[in-house]
Order: structure tokens, then C-alpha cells, then sequence
């Protein structure tokens, strides 16, 4: 029985899964020979500092995608997320001239944190909640909010950035033991967390079953709605994180810092194997997808080819992913 | 539009039209260019009185002009009243071509339900019911325009069956028993408490469960693992915040067995197994919770016969745990031979409630179709 139980299932997602770890494999080769300095350990250390961030949005986005909903607006969540975090920051600290009260220096991070992760939840819960009650497609409805929390980013900045002046570069530029960086460390923890949560949890087992039939997971007693709105949130609390971390990396927040990410988020989801009508991949194909996604962009900058290029080649590379399962999905 | 004698302005737009004005409309269209031959698939199964009259004075004027009309009906009243000839098809066969001056009803009737009825299925046991044993009552439902007024009562450990033509309204009614779907009125009390569900969830906490009537559609996670269907509603019902995947497996292998479900092992995929298996991961699933009511939809449709047979002892063997059980089907054999009661529905309505000797297939098909000695058909 036990040597039975190994099925289909798992073959077809562990087929998939190698073939992500072989273009993987192939695209370093083929960048290592055009330019050795790929296998440096410093730049492999780069690509995953660089993918730490989308990483993190594409967890959020993955695990909402198993359910069969999309979320385009990640990317403007980020931007207007990192905007509140700086500017909190900001205004509780001033400039880095003037002297600043004790209370302020302690709990500046903590508000600013705080209040960042609950914006978060707040942004994740109001497009939830309008995409389950409006019954639309998520994609039209979370293309209304990402123009929305664009437009808000705007007001917040008035169209100017805030800096840190170095105040705060532990979480996206700090290392442990000189070596490994922390933001790694925090996406590794939450692939793990949704490896977690999609396998052993419960609430892991409703978003496959509303992502592979929500009618049919309605009869079954699941409380559709409340799932995706659930889902929603965890994709704004994941944002909040990942803004946080992006801030303290680049140092200083604009409204659009963050635009880029939902492309890529939903680039490395598709491609990583999670099926855009729900029910299907898992945190690992979320992880080899994110991986994908960063390499090509390391390995182009890498090769000297034109950077203008890359999103050009991860068009292309949605294009395929999608056309191809989509043809292996019909000839079932 | 005028011409066919149909008294609305060309101007405005479909779906501002009533249902009936919509039906008319549809019938126009095919007058839109000469029609040699018109074929009616049940064109007066929405229509009132007024529509159809003016459905059938446009037959009888086309019909004097020299057009032919195929009309297919299961109003047998109507049959008798505008159509020539009249053919019985059964389970895709013909069975025969009358005048329809030469027969009666009662003669298509019984060539309907056929001579050679060969009994699919003997049920074993009958539990001794008692009347005073009725313990699910099923009081008032009612939904505007989809169920009037529907009342019965189940006793423990009986099949109850509800017949009736397809858009009679009985999927509605029980959709509406286990909360999906808004009502206008309606209760449902078991033991003498009101167990009234508002939502599926709050149906399988009070130990109902519904195979719905199409897999597909809403029964299914085609694209998940037998386990994870079998174990589906169970999940909804406990709140528990991790699985147990080892136990989850267990449980799905020993309905596998149980069920005799065929599938080289329980973590294949919904979709690769046959339609008798698939129906039997949904009965499983229903099964896992330990409903004490429950409510069966088509459950053999699309089944193959070796699977039908035991999809049946499956169900008998529940009336023997005093499960509450309610049937839906169309196969009228099914009902005949598996039922203690079936409820025959019409138009939303409950006509008739048959037993004993009164259940038959051909009353069952005669009060579905409101043919019944006695009885005006009520509209």
C-alpha cells in the first residue's frame, strides 16, 4: 500500500520540480562559462539577498494563488507600505542632526513596525474582502487596488522620498557571522512557515480545496469567504514584512520602490508551477520559482547583457509557462 | 412577431422581458426564416395558460400551412391535445409509433415504463417503521417561484424518495434543506428540534450531509487526492488547526475498501478515476462524517451498473444504522425498488407521497406528470 500511495500526484509535482532545478542548473552553467564571477560565493550570496524580498511577497502570493485568487496589487502594497514604515521612522527620529529623546530612540522601530504590519493586514483585508463579496474576478478587482494604494503612496510622499540615513540597515543589509544575510534568513522562514501551512495545516488543505472547486468545498462545510479573505491578509502582513525589509535595504522609500515586485511575484509563482486556476503547487515550486526569477535577473546583469532586457525575458518566460501548462492541462 | 400574434414591442430589450415573454420570443426566432420543420423541446415548460395558447395557435396555423413539428414532451396531456402521431422513446430506443387518436394515455403510460422490467436491485431489509417513529420533519418550504408549500416527515432508518421531472424543483428543495440556498420559508426539525441549517457548515454540525447532484459541478476536488476529498467535509466539521495525514489516510483507505473503491491507491487524483468511483469518493466523504440524515442527489447517475448495485447496498446498509435517508432520482425503477416512501414533486409542489402497493413506476409517473385518474391537472 505504502509503495503504492506514491503516486502520480507526486511524480507529476516532483516532475515539475526538476524541471525547475534543471533550467536552473542550466542558465548558471551557461552564465558561469560567459562570465566565471556567477559562481562566486558573493554573488551567489547577492541573487538570494536580492530574491530575499520577492521571495516573501511571492510566499503570500503563492499560497493565495493555490486558492485560485490573484493579487496584482502586491507590488503598489509594498510601495505604499515602505513609504509608512519610512516616514514613521522619520517622524519620530527627525533628522539625523538633532538630538532625539531617549523614549523616541527605543520605541521608534517598534511603532514603526507595528504599524507598518498593521497596515498590512488592513490593506489585505479590504481587498479581500472586496473580491469575495463582489464575486468579480480578483485579477480586475486587485487591478482597481493596485491603482488605488498607488495613488495613496503619492498622497502619503506628496511625491518625495524618505531617507533613513542609515538608521536602520540591520534587516536588509545585516549579516550573521559576517557571512549570511538576515533578510535570507527571513525568507527562508517563510517559505518554510508556507510550506507548513499549505501541507500539515488545515487552513493549507481549505485553500486547495477552494482553489480546486470552491462550490464544491461550500457544500463541504468551508467557509469560502472567510478563507480567501484569510489569505488576502496573510498576502498584506507578508508585504508589510517584505517592505520593511526592502526599506532597510535600499535606505530610503519612494511610492513607487516597490512597484516591480508583482510582476515578478506572480512571474515566479506561474513559472514555479502554482496553477493559475488554483488547487495545484506548493511552497517548493513558490521557492524554485522565486529562484528562477532572481537568476535570470543576476545572470542577464551578469552576462552584460542590456538590463532594459530582463523584463523582456520574463514576459517571454510567463508566456511559456503559462501557454505550456495550460497546453498539458487540455490534453489531459 | 405580430403575425405570430405575440404582443410585444420589438424595441425592447430581452431582459427586461417577463420569463414567459422571453419563452415567446425564443419561439419566434425560429420563424425568423420559412421553417419547413420545428422542432419543440418541452416549449411549454415555463409558459402559462395565455403563452401557451398562443404557442399552439401558432402550431395549428403553421401546421395548416404545411409546416411539420417535432414536439417533445413529458405532458402527455398536451401530446393528446395538438399532436398527430406520437413516439415513445425509452433509454435511447424506440419503443413505438402510434396515432395518437387510436391510444389512450394509459397506454403510453405503460409503454413508457416498458413491459420487460427486469428489477435492478432487491432490497433486503425493510426496518419495521412505525408511524409514530417519524423523527425528521420537513415543514413548509417555500421559495417563490421554485417550491410551494413542501411538507413530509422521515422516519428513522427509512428510504425516502422524491421523484418528480427534472425542473420540478427537487434538487431546490433539498439544496434549500441543507442551506445553500436562501428560502423563503421552512424547518426542519429532528426529535422535535428545530435543527434549521443556514449554511452547510451549520448542516454538517447537526449531521446532515448532501451528495450533490452533479460530482463535478460541486461534489468534487477533481484536481486533489481521493484522500483529501474523502476527509473534506470531516475537516470543515472539526476545528482542529493541524491534520492528521497518517490518520486521514487510514480513514480513506478503509472507505476505499469499504466501498470497494477502484483505484490503484488513495492519493490518485479525483479525476482519474471512473464516474462509479468518483460517486463513491463523494459517498465516502459524506459517510466519514457520520450524518444521521442524509441526502442523496442522482447518486447513480452516469454509474456504472456493477457500481450502481453497490452504491445501493451502501445506502440500504445505512437504513440498517437508523439513518434518515433521502433519494433523489429520476430512475423511477431505483425509487420503486429502493424507497420505503417517495414524495412525487411538480411544478415545486409535493402532489403525492406513495407507499406500499401505490408505488409503482407508473403512478410515480403519473402524478409527475399530473395525469391521474380523479385529479384535474393543476398548473
Amino acid at each position: 500500500m505504502d509503495e503504492l500511495t506514491l503516486s502520480l500526484r507526486q511524480k507529476a509535482l516532483r516532475e515539475q520540480a526538476y524541471v525547475l532545478l534543471i533550467l536552473i542548473l542550466v542558465i548558471s552553467v551557461i552564465t558561469t562559462i560567459v562570465n566565471p564571477r556567477f559562481v562566486h560565493p558573493q554573488n551567489i550570496i547577492n541573487i538570494f539577498q536580492q530574491i530575499a524580498v520577492l521571495g516573501i511577497v511571492a510566499s503570500g502570493v503563492g499560497m493565495l494563488l493555490v486558492s485560485g485568487h490573484v493579487d496584482i496589487s502586491v507590488g503598489t502594497q509594498v510601495s505604499l507600505l515602505g513609504v509608512i514604515f519610512a516616514m514613521l521612522i522619520q517622524r519620530i527620529l527627525g533628522l539625523p542632526e538633532g538630538n532625539v529623546a531617549l523614549w523616541r530612540q527605543t520605541f521608534a522601530y517598534p511603532i514603526a513596525f507595528a504599524c507598518t504590519l498593521v497596515v498590512g493586514f488592513l490593506v489585505g483585508l479590504a481587498t479581500g474582502i472586496t473580491v469575495v463579496k463582489s464575486r468579480a474576478s480578483s485579477f480586475i478587482i486587485s487591478l482597481g487596488f493596485m491603482s488605488a494604494y498607488h495613488g495613496l503612496a503619492l498622497l502619503v510622499t506628496g511625491g518625495a522620498s524618505y531617507m533613513l540615513f542609515g538608521r536602520f540597515e540591520t534587516l536588509g543589509r545585516g549579516r550573521v557571522f559576517h557571512y549570511l544575510p538576515i533578510s535570507i534568513l527571513f525568507f527562508l522562514g517563510v517559505v518554510v512557515l508556507s510550506h507548513v501551512i499549505l501541507k500539515y495545516f488545515r487552513y493549507g488543505r481549505f485553500l486547495y480545496a477552494i482553489g480546486s472547486n470552491r462550490r464544491a468545498a461550500h457544500v463541504s462545510g468551508i467557509n469560502t469567504d472567510r478563507v480567501v479573505i484569510q489569505a488576502y491578509i496573510v498576502v498584506g502582513i507578508l508585504n508589510a514584512l517584505a517592505a520593511i525589509i526592502l526599506i532597510s535595504r535600499v535606505g530610503s522609500a519612494l511610492a513607487t520602490t516597490g512597484d516591480t515586485y508583482a510582476l515578478d511575484a506572480l512571474a515566479s509563482v506561474i513559472v514555479g508551477g502554482v496553477s493559475l486556476s488554483g488547487g495545484k503547487g506548493g511552497a517548493l515550486n513558490i521557492f524554485l520559482g522565486v529562484v528562477l526569477i532572481g537568476l535570470i535577473g543576476n545572470a542577464l546583469i551578469i552576462m552584460n547583457v542590456n538590463p532594459y532586457a530582463r523584463d523582456l525575458v520574463i514576459g517571454l518566460i510567463i508566456i511559456a509557462a503559462v501557454t505550456l501548462s495550460q497546453l498539458s492541462e487540455t490534453r489531459r | 412577431m405580430a403575425e405570430l400574434g405575440i404582443a410585444i414591442a420589438p424595441e425592447r430589450k430581452v431582459s427586461d422581458l417577463s420569463f414567459v415573454e422571453k419563452k415567446l420570443v425564443s419561439i419566434a426566432k425560429a420563424f425568423a426564416r420559412p421553417v419547413k420543420l420545428l422542432i419543440l423541446d418541452e416549449p411549454t415548460a415555463s409558459l402559462d395558460k395565455c403563452g401557451k395558447d398562443i404557442l399552439f395557435r401558432i402550431i395549428g396555423h403553421h401546421k395548416a400551412k404545411g409546416m411539420s413539428v417535432i414536439y417533445i414532451s413529458h405532458n402527455l396531456k398536451e401530446v393528446f391535445e395538438i399532436c398527430d402521431r406520437v413516439t415513445i422513446l425509452k433509454d435511447g430506443k424506440k419503443v413505438a409509433t402510434h396515432q395518437v387518436r387510436d391510444v389512450t394515455m394509459d397506454d403510453v403510460i405503460r409503454e413508457m415504463i416498458g413491459s420487460s422490467q427486469v428489477t435492478l436491485y432487491k432490497r433486503e431489509f425493510h426496518q419495521a417503521l412505525r408511524r409514530d417513529e417519524e423523527i425528521l420533519e420537513i415543514l413548509n418550504y417555500s421559495k417563490r417561484g421554485v417550491i410551494r408549500d413542501v411538507s413530509f416527515k422521515v422516519k428513522k432508518g427509512e428510504i425516502f424518495g422524491l421523484a418528480g421531472l427534472v425542473g420540478s424543483g427537487r434538487t431546490e428543495l433539498v439544496r434549500m434543506i441543507f442551506g445553500l440556498d436562501p428560502k423563503d420559508s421552512g424547518r426542519l426539525v429532528y426529535r422535535g428540534s428545530d435543527i434549521t441549517p443556514y449554511n452547510p457548515y451549520d448542516a454538517i454540525h447537526k449531521s446532515i450531509g448532501y451528495l450533490t447532484e452533479d460530482r463535478k459541478f460541486d461534489g468534487l476536488l477533481l484536481s486533489r487526492p481521493v484522500t483529501e476529498n474523502i476527509s473534506l467535509a470531516s475537516l470543515a466539521r472539526d476545528r482542529k488547526f493541524f491534520l492528521n495525514l497518517q490518520e486521514e489516510i487510514r480513514f480513506a483507505v478503509n472507505l476505499k475498501q469499504k466501498l470497494n473503491i477502484k483505484t490503484p491507491s488513495v492519493s490518485q487524483l479525483a479525476m482519474n478515476l471512473s464516474g462509479g468511483n468518483q460517486q463513491k469518493v463523494v459517498l465516502a466523504k459524506w459517510l466519514l462524517t457520520a450524518a444521521e440524515i442524509l441526502i442523496f442527489d442522482e447518486p447513480t447517475v452516469g454509474v456504472d451498473v456493477g457500481a450502481k448495485a453497490e452504491i445501493y447496498r451502501m445506502i440500504e446498509d445505512l437504513t440498517r444504522q437508523g439513518k434518515i435517508i433521502i433519494l433523489i432520482s429520476s430512475d423511477n425503477p431505483e425509487l420503486v425498488a429502493l424507497c420505503d416512501r417517495v414524495g412525487v414533486m411538480r411544478n415545486g409542489k409535493l402532489v403525492v407521497i406513495l407507499e406500499g402497493n401505490e408505488l409503482t413506476e407508473e403512478n410515480i409517473l403519473r402524478y409527475s406528470m399530473g395525469v391521474c385518474e380523479g385529479m384535474e391537472v393543476q398548473r
